[in-house]
């Protein structure tokens, strides 16, 4: 048992002050307990969502009112609860700790911190669930969430207040891409907040040790409902997190939470309805599968006051199959979706997106003037390199043309290429693009295009800061420069080396 | 006994107090509460009344002679053992008595209380704390007066849905619980 730091004689203090409670509380009596869920006998007059405390010390939210009775799921899996046992009315919903105090710090999905650094300082205290801002209280999705990795930002662009879905098999670097989201907000007065649901305890400490080494975690907070806790806890953490980056958004400041995965959040949730009785539906989950996520994810927007809160959810696929019931769901909630295709991240492109099937719905709204730019006609590429490389597997000899466009494709997949924990910011990203815009990427190997690109992006940052000033300051890519970028693109062409080369040096 | 069947023993107890709760007096509400007790503590009743190879006379007269005859419940109980025989519900006889008891109460605006004490409470202290649970539940307090010594000091009083306590071993479990969540 873990004894908190507390000055034993201010309690007493405070006790002798204390005059004998004024109130009778209304209770109840345990008459079922067991897998994390308990019927009380009683509590005719308690609500729905209301927090009830165990005179065993335990705690728990009733989730439904019967007749006779109430269900109540238990906060605590380590409390015991003993049948005929008596529950009280708080009177109150659960609240969680939200503030500046929470930056930087492990919790768990109750609001507690679990890293050893100390109680956590709230500004205040807030109920996880909450109502969406309303129409006329948002603002339209017209600013550019970086998320550092081009293939995303360039062809399906994240706004501040969007909500994109991650969607792909096991393995096929989900979280790896949210974790280079995280990353790249350094300095970028963004709040991230980490959900995570379900995971395994060491990957959930492998992304810790990752954003701590670098110093991302000064602005990220991390929720922690790994797959050991309590069902009850994976279902709470994400509106735990969300609860957290509103607080954010509705202080003005720009907030990103991501829910990894919102897959395993319906499989507790499809837990906790099956011991309740609740009736099944299509694939044993309950009819509200859709509202769980819903209310959550319609909580996240921009508003008109300025703040606005990002979300990223994740959700896991069976075989490539985006067809099942929870994907679709969370398709059509959200303002688009990044496809992770196992083929692709087998074939050593990665980030394996999938850019037919991705799509953002705000587009080019949420993409700097700069990027904008030099990505007009990057999707048609893709998607005409797509089809020839099919028709070119039948062995058929194809035109120059065709050829050419393969190539070019070819050549857009690998500057793509990006590897983990490397992220580019959008200065770099426009450089790159605008060299494969202006075809001097063609006279290049494949595999000196993604050397040739970040090292001529170094280049002009250092030799011609005042071009890499005009597009940050402006953010775009006025058409006076673009001839000057060229000259430096030729002038550095003379000096490239190609990695290859120099390994044999 | 099943959660299942808690609804329905309220409305056979609902039924029967609307119907004859208004003739009760205090004499007979306390034998009802007397009666309550003594069945739940003749669990091999319950058992035989689920059998379903004895037959229904024999079960009529088992439960009139205990209720109605050493009870001295009143005879409108008989139409309920014949309505829970009929219902081939007899062995819920048990929980509707105990709930027709706590209905029959409520609806005279009497409230039952369960007080603890870790120490015997003498005629102005019982007065007392009844006087304070009239004060906020408006209601006719009628208290069953035991010591537990558990409590280290002070009082508990309990109804089935009301709870007020003040004692050492609340305040240290309250203390225990700040302590460590």
């Amino acid at each position: 048992m873990e004894i908190k730091n507390i000055d034993l004689v201010s309690l007493f203090e405070q006790a002798l002050q204390n005059r004998p409670q004024q109130k009778l509380d209304e209770i109840g009596i345990v008459v079922k307990v067991g897998d994390g869920i308990c019927a009380v006998h009683g509590l005719s007059t308690a609500e729905l969502g209301e927090l009830v405390s165990f005179e065993g010390g335990n705690e728990g939210i009733i989730f439904n009112l019967d007749e006779d009775t109430v269900t109540i799921f238990l906060l605590h899996s380590t409390i015991v609860v003993a049948e005929l046992e008596v529950a009280k009315r708080t009177g109150t919903v659960f609240k969680i700790p939200v503030g500046m105090g929470l930056v930087g710090r492990t919790i768990n999905a109750l609001g507690k911190p679990i890293d050893a650094l100390g109680e956590v300082k709230a500004d205040a205290y807030m109920p996880i669930e909450a109502s969406a801002p309303q129409i006329i209280e948002r603002s339209p999705v017209n600013e550019s969430l970086e998320t550092g990795i081009i293939a995303i930002d360039a062809l399906v662009p994240i706004g501040k207040g969007q909500r994109e879905l991650l969607i792909g098999n096991r393995n096929t670097g989900k979280t790896s891409i949210t974790v280079d989201t995280i990353l790249h907000q350094k300095g970028k007065n963004v709040f991230c907040i980490y959900v995570s649901i379900g995971q395994r305890q060491a990957n959930v400490a492998r992304l810790i040790r990752t954003l701590e080494e670098n110093g991302a975690l000064e602005y990220t907070v991390i929720v922690d409902a790994d797959s050991s806790e309590a069902v009850l806890n994976q279902y709470l953490a994400p509106y735990v997190g969300c609860t957290i980056g509103e607080y954010f958004m509705n202080k003005g400041y720009d907030a990103l939470v991501i829910y990894d995965d919102l897959s395993n959040h319906a499989i507790a949730f499809r837990e906790m309805s099956l011991l309740m009785r609740r009736a099944p539906g299509r694939e044993a989950f309950p009819g509200d599968v859709f509202y769980l996520h819903s209310r959550l994810l319609e909580r996240a927007g921009k508003l008109a006051k300025g703040g606005s809160l990002t979300a990223l959810p994740i959700v896991q696929i069976q075989s490539d199959d985006i067809t099942s019931y929870i994907p679709t769901n969370l398709i059509s909630i959200t303002d688009g979706q990044v496809f992770l295709d196992t083929k692709l991240f087998n074939q050593g492109i990665r980030p394996a997106v999938n850019v037919e099937l991705s799509v953002s719905r705000v587009g080019s709204a949420a993409q700097t003037a700069a990027i904008k730019k030099v990505t007009k006609a990057l999707r048609l590429e893709l998607a005409q390199y797509h089809d020839l490389l099919d028709f070119a597997q039948f062995g058929t000899e194809l035109d120059e043309i065709s050829q050419h466009k393969l190539a070019r494709g070819a050549l857009v997949i690998e500057l793509l290429k990006q590897a983990p924990f490397a992220t580019y910011s959008f200065q770099d990203q426009t450089l790159m693009l605008l060299l494969l815009k202006e075809n001097v990427l063609d006279k290049l190997n494949k595999v000196d295009v993604v050397a040739f690109a970040t090292q001529y992006t170094s280049y002009v940052k250092s030799v011609y800061p005042e071009l890499y000033e005009i597009i940050t300051d402006t953010q775009d890519l006025p058409q006076d420069i673009i001839p000057r970028l060229l000259e430096c693109a030729d002038e550095f062409s003379k000096i490239f080396v190609s990695p290859a080369r120099m390994s044999n040096i | 006994m099943e959660n299942n069947r808690l609804p329905l023993v309220r409305k056979y107890a609902t039924a029967f107090v609307n119907v004859f709760g208004a003739s009760f007096n205090q004499q007979q509400l306390d034998a009802i509460g007397t009666c309550a007790q003594t069945l739940a503590e003749l669990r091999n009743l319950i058992f035989f009344l689920q059998l379903t190879s004895l037959p229904d006379q024999l079960k009529r007269a088992a439960l009139e002679k205990i209720i109605i005859a050493q009870c001295g419940l009143p005879g409108s109980f008989s139409s309920l053992i014949n309505l829970l025989i009929m219902h081939k519900r007899s062995f819920l006889i048990t929980p509707i008595i105990a709930k027709i008891h706590r209905l029959a109460l409520k609806r005279k605006g009497i409230a039952l209380f369960n007080i603890r004490s870790s120490s015997a409470l003498d005629e102005n202290q019982k007065k007392s704390l009844l006087q304070f649970l009239e004060h906020k539940t408006d209601m006719q307090i009628v208290g069953n007066y035991t010591i537990d010594t558990k409590l280290i000091a002070g009082v508990r009083m309990q109804s089935d849905t009301l709870l007020w306590e003040q004692s050492i071993r609340k305040y240290l479990a309250d203390v225990q619980l700040s302590l460590t969540r």
